[in-house]
């Protein structure tokens, strides 16, 4: 259980930290993880077990949309309705 | 696993707040509490989280199962719900996160599941870093059942095209909501993503393009959205859900498993199993006490149980009626362990106590840990 942790934020906090603790190996058994659930994406997972830093994602969240060429506004408010009859969405 | 009573540090509202946690005191009362902390084993963290890795593989089992077979009406969502529902899981769409609330009292009974906040969980961000350092300024040779923050960077960049864009939403002034949004945004920033965030209300639809943009009128690729699902689809918006190619986080087949409905497909599946609770659709089959959970509430509404009845919004909905485990009760209070999972795996632990055996959305947050000397494999 125990790693090395050194928690930072970038964002909340402006950017606060947390100490480190102690060494720990790095986590192993994402591969593994990936092919029991069956993940479609665990190829590419398995592929970059190695240091996160030199992933490169799978690209399935964060690409680039086609489109956004039209000049014609959006309509808005079609969301957060709901909203209006209940404290906060969260659980 | 005991409580401890415990001195809060004198500045821990200060220290809380130069982390960004602006919801430590919620209406003048604490929420994060570290008046106690709850005490494991290293062997009883092992079984949380091996349990967890069981229940998570049971959900997918029965998800599967419920796609297959076409549980929708047991499940009770709507026509349109179950075909995005369908359509996600059959693409396997990953999950971020999720939140599994379990019952146990540390000892022989195992953990059992309550319920799987699988679309919108939150009290996340206390749970991955609040605690944490809380620990390090209490504790620092103890450890602690997280994972939480590496586990979601990790994701992020298993899953994500570096330098892409993912947008978060969720209500708007909603502290709760928009600590648990910014906490996931700060972990998306460090994957090297940019996460703006726009308020719900906020997101477009370009009819000409058919897609969602946001205020800039940029096409919305990937969304992460602290908003549930069935309220999503309800709302005007939602009948473009389907053609429109943003993809979404949680995919649409957290549906399944976030309903309460699912706890009695769980139940009919794998009966007896000791992680479940007996869950039915129907009053009077548990054998023995029993509580009524609305299938899409939250936060303790509208409960039902022998001498509970809590008020909300969601008294007309159908029920799931699931055998009574009373929860453990350590000085007066009773604890709910919130079990998180990141990418379906097990990776941390979050404690909320109410001084009833309902959690509800006033419930404290309350810090644990556990002994470092009896962790595996240290050296």
């Amino acid at each position: 259980m125990r790693r090395a942790r050194t928690i930072t934020l970038l964002l909340l906090g402006g950017g606060a930290m947390t100490a480190a603790v102690a060494a720990f190996p790095t986590r192993s058994g994402e591969c593994r993880a990936a092919r029991a659930a069956q993940d479609k994406f665990a190829d590419e997972i398995c592929g970059r077990s190695g240091s996160s830093s030199t992933r490169t994602g799978s690209g399935f969240w964060g690409g680039r949309s086609s489109g956004g060429a039209t000049t014609a506004a959006s309509s808005r408010g079609g969301f957060g309705g709901s909203a209006a009859s209940f404290s906060g969405s969260g659980g | 696993m005991q409580r401890l009573d415990v001195t809060p540090r004198p500045d821990r509202l200060e220290r809380t707040r130069s982390l960004g946690f602006a919801y430590a005191d919620i209406a003048g009362e604490p929420y994060w509490d570290e008046s106690a902390c709850y005490r494991f084993s290293a062997a009883q963290v092992d079984l949380l989280e091996a349990a967890t890795a069981e229940l998570e593989r049971l959900s997918r089992e029965a998800v599967e199962h419920a796609v297959r077979w076409n549980r929708r009406a047991q499940l009770g969502l709507t026509e349109a719900e179950w075909t995005l529902a369908v359509r996600s899981w059959e693409a396997r769409e990953p999950s971020l996160y999720g939140r599994m609330d379990l019952v146990w009292d540390g000892g022989a009974t195992p953990p059992r599941l309550l319920e799987y906040n699988a679309d919108t969980p939150t009290a996340l961000f206390e749970a991955a870093v609040v605690q944490w350092e809380w620990l390090q300024c209490e504790n620092p040779a103890a450890d602690q059942f997280n994972m939480l923050h590496e586990a979601l960077i990790d994701t992020w960049r298993a899953y994500a095209t570096p330098g892409g864009t993912v947008h978060f939403t969720c209500v708007p002034d909603h502290a709760e909501d928009r600590g648990t949004v910014d906490y996931l945004r700060d972990t998306a920033l460090q994957a090297g993503l940019n996460a703006p965030f726009l308020h719900v209300g906020g997101i477009g639809w370009n009819a000409a393009a058919g897609e969602f943009r946001n205020l800039e009128e940029q096409p919305i690729h990937t969304l992460f959205k602290l908003y549930p699902w069935d309220w999503l689809l309800a709302e005007p918006f939602g009948r473009h859900v389907a053609a429109a190619p943003t993809r979404w986080i949680e995919p649409a087949w957290r549906l399944i498993p976030a309903g309460k409905g699912f706890l009695a497909l769980l139940w009919q599946l794998f009966p007896d199993h000791p992680n479940l609770l007996p869950a039915f659709l129907e009053p009077g089959r548990t054998g023995g006490r029993e509580v009524a959970k609305p299938f899409h509430g939250r936060e303790g509404a509208n409960i039902s149980a022998p001498g509970i009845e809590t008020d909300g919004p969601y008294g007309r909905q159908p029920r799931v009626y699931q055998a009574w485990a009373e929860l453990p009760c350590f000085a007066g209070r009773y604890p709910v362990l919130g079990s998180w999972l990141v990418a379906g795996r097990p990776a941390g632990l979050g404690i909320r106590e109410d001084a009833t055996p309902i959690t509800r959305d006033t419930s404290r947050f309350v810090p644990h840990f556990f002994p470092a000397e009896e962790a595996k494999g240290q050296p």
